[in-house]
């Protein structure tokens, strides 16, 4: 039979880096999830991608055991890149900090489509977009 | 220190679609992480500081999301939260460890009184990695049982709980220093130690080891991971004594094979062990 599923945990945090401390220790911890063995997974796992983002879905289960899926990193975090900055703009409206062409945009979501919440690839478009307006980021034909 | 142990959490709740630049937000202002949560059709953007910071933080993430508010709705909470309550559940979970024929790894409290000959070691499981229940942490303890004979010195690097410079000192090193780029990590280290009755003998420094002047030691430790380890070997073997070894872990049983040719190009010769599905070596420098 299958184990009773009692909690999905979805994480961002810096591959190869994450520590016990939040958000690892105050989310896993209440479930009595061995702490340590996430750290040490998730980081052996992203090793080689240390330097970005890289989200984590776990999965936790009645005997406290887990299973971890790792995502591509979120697309703030590629939207930056992108851009070839390192903070997003302080007044978005405002102030736009850098320029992402639409096909880089289109990349992006092609990249992140597995992971978001999108019907579509044009809906992902829609969804980066929109990601990258509110950090002061246009896109340019 | 009377905010110890108590961090500050933030919260920025809106539409999913405004959640990626949410927890943008979020980092900007200094998380090291972000959790993310479904809140009825809302999403949600969570993050934890140091309550000594949080006054420092209000004032940043106020701001920006009030910015973020011009492209979606977002609403900002913030309460306190005890790192013990997490922890509860899981130190629970933990029980005595033996280690090798004298070691015993004591999780916090744990009342224990040890047989003749046997050495214990006391680790309150906190926010720094290392309380002795993962594989790799055991089979460097087991390494250093073996391998520490009386009146070396030893260095930790990635020290984490302080967990293994402290067994080493309690195994009869006559020294230890133990870095690690963590500033949670460098202050639980020493608090393990003081603990352990072994503060006098251990130094704790925070920082990068490639970048630090340290005294040369018999015995290096790492439990970190591969590429790291394999970064590691070229500046370890500068600041090992003759003969010295460096014992290191942190890699998953498939890179066994990798780990020994790092050692034997770096001159050292190395013996691998596994526990686990994960792989330990120690090597004597050539």
């Amino acid at each position: 039979m299958a184990k009773r599923i009692t909690a999905k945990v979805k994480l961002q945090i810096p591959a190869g880096k994450a520590t016990p401390a939040p958000p690892v220790g105050s989310a896993l911890g209440p479930h009595g999830v061995n702490i340590m063995a996430f750290v040490k997974e998730y980081n052996e796992r992203t090793a080689s991608q240390a330097g970005t983002i890289i989200p984590v879905e776990i999965t936790i289960y009645e005997d406290r055991s887990f299973t971890m899926v790792t995502k591509t990193p979120p697309a703030a975090v590629l939207l930056k890149k992108a851009a070839g900055v390192e903070k997003a703009s302080s007044q978005p409206n405002k102030v736009k900090v850098a320029k992402v062409s639409q096909g880089k945009v289109r990349e992006i979501a092609e990249l992140k489509m597995a992971d978001l919440n999108a019907v579509d690839l044009e809906g992902a478009c829609r969804m980066v977009e929109g990601t990258a307006r509110s950090m002061g980021i246009e896109i340019t034909d | 220190m009377g905010s110890r142990g108590i961090w500050r959490a933030f919260a920025l709740t809106t539409v999913p679609d405004g959640l990626e630049a949410a927890a943008e937000v979020l980092r900007e202002a200094g998380a090291g992480g972000v959790r993310l949560e479904d809140a009825d059709g809302w999403a949600r953007a969570v993050a934890h500081f140091p309550s000594v910071e949080a006054d420092r933080i209000e004032k940043k993430l106020a701001a920006a999301a009030a910015d973020l508010g011009r492209f979606w709705p977002v609403e900002t909470a913030s309460w306190e939260e005890d790192e013990d309550k997490w922890l509860e559940a899981w130190r629970r979970s933990l029980r005595p460890l033996r280690v090798g024929r004298r070691l015993v790894i004591l999780p916090g409290d744990f009342v224990f009184s040890p047989a003749p000959g046997e050495v214990a070691v006391r680790i309150r499981p906190g926010m720094a990695f290392g309380t002795g229940d993962h594989p790799t942490t055991l089979l460097c303890l087991g390494w250093l049982e073996e391998l520490i004979r009386g009146g070396e010195t030893v260095l930790d690097v990635g020290t984490g709980s302080g967990i293994l410079a402290i067994a080493a000192l309690r195994l009869g090193a006559r020294a230890a220093v133990a870095v690690d780029v963590d500033p949670l990590a460098e202050r639980e280290a020493r608090e393990n130690a003081a603990v352990n009755g072994v503060g006098q003998a251990l130094a704790t420094v925070l920082g990068d080891f490639r970048e630090m002047d340290l005294p040369s030691a018999d015995l290096v430790v790492a439990n970190i991971f591969l590429s790291q380890v394999l970064a590691l070997l070229p500046p370890v073997r500068e600041r090992l004594s003759p003969g010295g070894i460096f014992v290191a872990s942190g890699v998953s049983a498939g890179q066994g094979e990798e780990l020994l040719r790092g050692f034997a190009g770096a001159g050292f010769q190395a013996e691998l062990r596994e526990a686990g599905g994960w792989m330990a070596a120690a090597g004597r420098m050539l």
